[in-house]
């Protein structure tokens, strides 16, 4: 699992300089990952500290949350409100190729570090600025969190068995990890356009875009008024059968994507009247005929137990799988023969976190443990 | 400002070779991006897409595969492929090539060669494969879905009652998997141009990205000093569905404010409700933010906040909370979020009505300012060098 080098320099993005002026999640994984991409990465944090030092859990004292977001990143404490601090990191913005914030609304501008007056010293820095409803009012003041986001973008609409009316997602921080996700794609993209121009610019990345990115198929139905009737339990409704089926232990997940598959999956369940079924034979009458489907093969799912549907539906190549404790696929096989999670030696022992989430050929790409948090060293980006 | 961007990959080719959902995302978005998209088909291999879900008549494609894959070109590849070579000269005069193929059957479709010429760096390809669950260990060649990764990553665990009542109304597997397959693909031609490297080998799963996106969850549940928060318990909680108003549901949190010894936003805010008699209850000082959120004393709180809740709004409701420093949002459907203001602001999702196609430009590039010109480029910046190919 473990996945450590001391050279900072690889990477896609070895010798990109980022500065970090971010807490909580979704700007720190921001850098976090521009950092695992190769950048070297300062986050600055303020007296008060990153408030997930103190989110539970602890790990050997610090919020195992700080330990996640921060990884590939050195650590300096800065109080902007004090001169020679601010002069300081003002050196540093005239370094950087990027600088990400996600200060409330005009927090930013009070502190000295707005774009208009970093772009004055700094024509070339890549500015991003990361929110929960974006710049534009009404909601560009209002207060955002992951399961605030969830609840405003229709992304807990989806969720749920068919008698709820909405569900929140229990996974903190899933839209804020993919608020990241989304700046980084725009900051490397800002990044190349000023391979071009030499100029930089300042991007708006709000969370609220990225809830809506997640749910690009349903927003591409809804946009074209076809939207499917939701939730539905575990069925999904793009494919058929899709859904968790229970067998004499517990539900197998299974989907059925294609018309050959569904043939394949009739004769793994032995079911020729199915195969024979003229008013199956297509996606589009499965979608369409779920309950039927679910009417006819639970009973045959339910006579077996899962070790054999599992054995029976990957012999025939059909997607199956069951509901994994976190924990112990964690150490599965599969998760260590990728390397899917890192784990890092520190101060704070042994940390776990997401593996790298993509793999490079030639400029490869590593992980690091996060800093201490808290440290007045004045560091400066190599090179 | 308006929103941009849409010329960084300008001349640029991407040629796709792969299905579903997460790989033609990342051309989408590459394409959107100013590159030119070219799909191949081959005759033996259908994409699943095109028939899944719901479409706008009966002769056309789904329109969930219309929304990924209007705008690119299609090239069909004759039933003597294999002999004329016409695969491999597409993939191999390509900037780009996304794939959902393995190692294994990329060698099998003739490609050997070209497949260990862009992993040892000498081809100028960067080739991004997308695969469900990683090129290596016993789960390489098996097929993956996007329900069936995240029931085995775990995922299920945090929605619904048991595991295998619900799922997640969302692909954020195949979604997220397109999103890192796009970063991949923009700075391996980042580096490309930066540091003159050649093309490279690309991987990313879903199965690896769904995991990665964990990763708050991973370091939680790795070797905790206390079982304590959302974030190690939320595996364990009943569904979370927000507090009840007169005509809807609600979610909201106040910092760390929560309870009479906290900060006064909470506190003027019951009081503002009428339910000034939270301040005497030692819960909500004790638990405090636990109480609201996904915090793990919601439950045990419900019931008093749900009793002063019921003659307001949701809308009464999140504007007050707001006003005393917190933050609230009402439960939408999504047909209401995108009704809202502010998602029409923010100018994401195009009209579209009845078209099915180019719903959604790429998230989170709008540019509020530039710098002046007169400011100059950087020392070293001024080229028009980089990122122009062959």
């Amino acid at each position: 699992l473990s996945e450590t080098k001391s050279d900072q320099r690889c990477g896609p993005l070895a010798g990109l300089k980022v500065l970090d002026l971010t807490i909580m999640a979704a700007g720190p994984w921001a850098a976090s990952l521009l950092g695992q991409l190769g950048a070297d990465v300062i986050k600055v944090e303020p007296p008060a500290g990153d408030g997930t030092r103190w989110v539970h859990p602890y790990q050997h004292g610090l919020g195992t949350n700080y330990l996640a977001m921060n990884v590939n990143k050195r650590s300096v404490t800065l109080d902007l409100r004090r001169e020679d601090d601010r002069d300081y990191m003002l050196s540093l913005v005239d370094e950087a190729d990027v600088f990400i914030q996600n200060f409330s609304g005009g927090v930013a501008d009070r502190l000295g570090v707005g774009y208009e007056t970093l772009a004055r010293r700094n024509a070339g820095l890549v500015y991003c600025s990361i929110s929960g409803f974006g710049s534009p009012p009404p909601l560009d003041k209002a207060k955002a969190a992951d399961y605030i986001i969830q609840a405003f973008s229709g992304f807990a609409w989806g969720n749920g068995t068919p008698a709820d009316e909405f569900e929140q997602f229990r996974f903190t921080g899933f839209i804020d990890l993919a608020t990241a996700m989304v700046a980084v794609q725009s900051v490397v993209a800002a990044l190349l356009e000023r391979r071009n121009t030499g100029l930089g610019m300042h991007l708006d990345v709000p969370m609220l875009e990225a809830a809506l990115e997640l749910q690009f198929v349903r927003v591409s139905q809804a946009a074209a008024g076809v939207l499917s009737e939701v939730p539905a339990g575990s069925d999904g409704d793009l494919v058929y059968p899709d859904g968790a089926y229970q067998t004499l232990d517990r539900p197998v997940f299974i989907t059925v994507r294609t018309d050959d598959e569904w043939r394949r999956f009739c004769e793994a369940i032995e079911s020729p009247e199915l195969l024979h079924d003229d008013s199956l034979s297509r996606n589009e009458q499965r979608v369409n005929n779920r309950a039927e489907i679910r009417r006819v093969i639970e009973p045959i799912l339910g006579s077996r137990p899962s070790m054999w549907w599992l054995r029976c539906l990957r012999r025939q190549q059909i997607c199956v799988a069951v509901s994994q404790n976190s924990d112990a696929f964690n150490r599965h096989e599969q998760v260590i023969a990728n390397s899917m999670i890192g784990r890092l030696e520190s101060e704070w022992g042994s940390v776990e976190v997401g593996g790298l989430p993509w793999r490079f050929s030639d400029t490869e790409v590593f992980l690091h443990a996060p800093p201490r948090p808290g440290s007045s060293e004045r560091v400066r980006f190599h090179g | 400002m308006g929103d941009l961007l849409a010329s960084v990959l300008t001349g640029m080719r991407i040629v796709e070779w792969c299905s579903g959902i997460a790989g033609p995302l990342a051309g989408r978005r590459l394409r959107d991006f100013g590159a030119t998209v070219t799909r191949l088909e081959l005759p033996d291999e259908q994409d699943w897409l095109q028939a899944a879900g719901a479409c706008l008549s009966p002769s056309v494609d789904s329109v969930v595969f219309e929304a990924l894959n209007a705008g690119k070109q299609c090239v069909s590849m004759g039933t003597d492929w294999r002999n004329n070579k016409d695969l491999e000269n597409e993939l191999s005069s390509a900037d780009i090539v996304i794939t959902d193929k393995t190692r294994e059957q990329v060698d099998a479709a003739g490609l050997r060669l070209l497949r260990s010429d862009v992993e040892a760096g000498v081809s100028p390809v960067i080739w991004v494969s997308v695969t469900p669950h990683g090129p290596r260990g016993p789960w390489a060649r098996m097929p993956g879905s996007e329900l069936t990764v995240e029931a085995s990553t775990g995922y299920m665990g945090y929605i619904g009652i048991e595991p295998g009542a619900s799922r997640l109304g969302n692909y954020v597997g195949e979604i997220g998997t397109g999103i890192f397959a796009t970063q991949a693909a923009l700075a391996a031609i980042y580096a490309k141009a930066e540091r003159s490297a050649g093309g490279q080998w690309i991987d990313v799963s879903v199965m690896q990205s769904l995991l990665s996106m964990a990763s708050i969850q991973v370091a939680a549940h790795a070797d905790p000093d206390d079982f304590l928060g959302p974030r190690i318990r939320g595996e364990f909680y009943p569904p979370q569905r927000g507090w009840r108003c007169s005509d809807g549901q609600i979610t909201f949190a106040f910092g760390g404010a929560v309870g009479k010894s906290g900060r006064p936003g909470w506190v003027n805010f019951v009081q503002e409700i009428g339910a000034g008699w939270m301040l005497e209850d030692e819960r909500f000082d004790e638990f405090g933010l636990d109480t609201t959120g996904l915090g793990i004393r919601v439950e045990e709180t419900r019931e008093a906040y749900e009793d002063a809740f019921s003659s307001y709004t949701c809308d009464e409701l999140v504007r007050l909370i707001r006003e005393y420093g917190g933050s609230a949002a009402r439960f939408q459907t999504l047909p209401e979020a995108l009704n809202h203001p502010q998602v029409h602001k923010l100018g994401l999702v195009h009209d579209a009505a009845n078209t099915g196609a180019s719903v959604t430009r790429i998230p989170g590039i709008r540019v509020l300012g530039r710098p002046p010109q007169s400011d100059c480029a950087r020392e070293g910046m001024t080229g028009k060098e980089g990122i122009e190919h062959d």
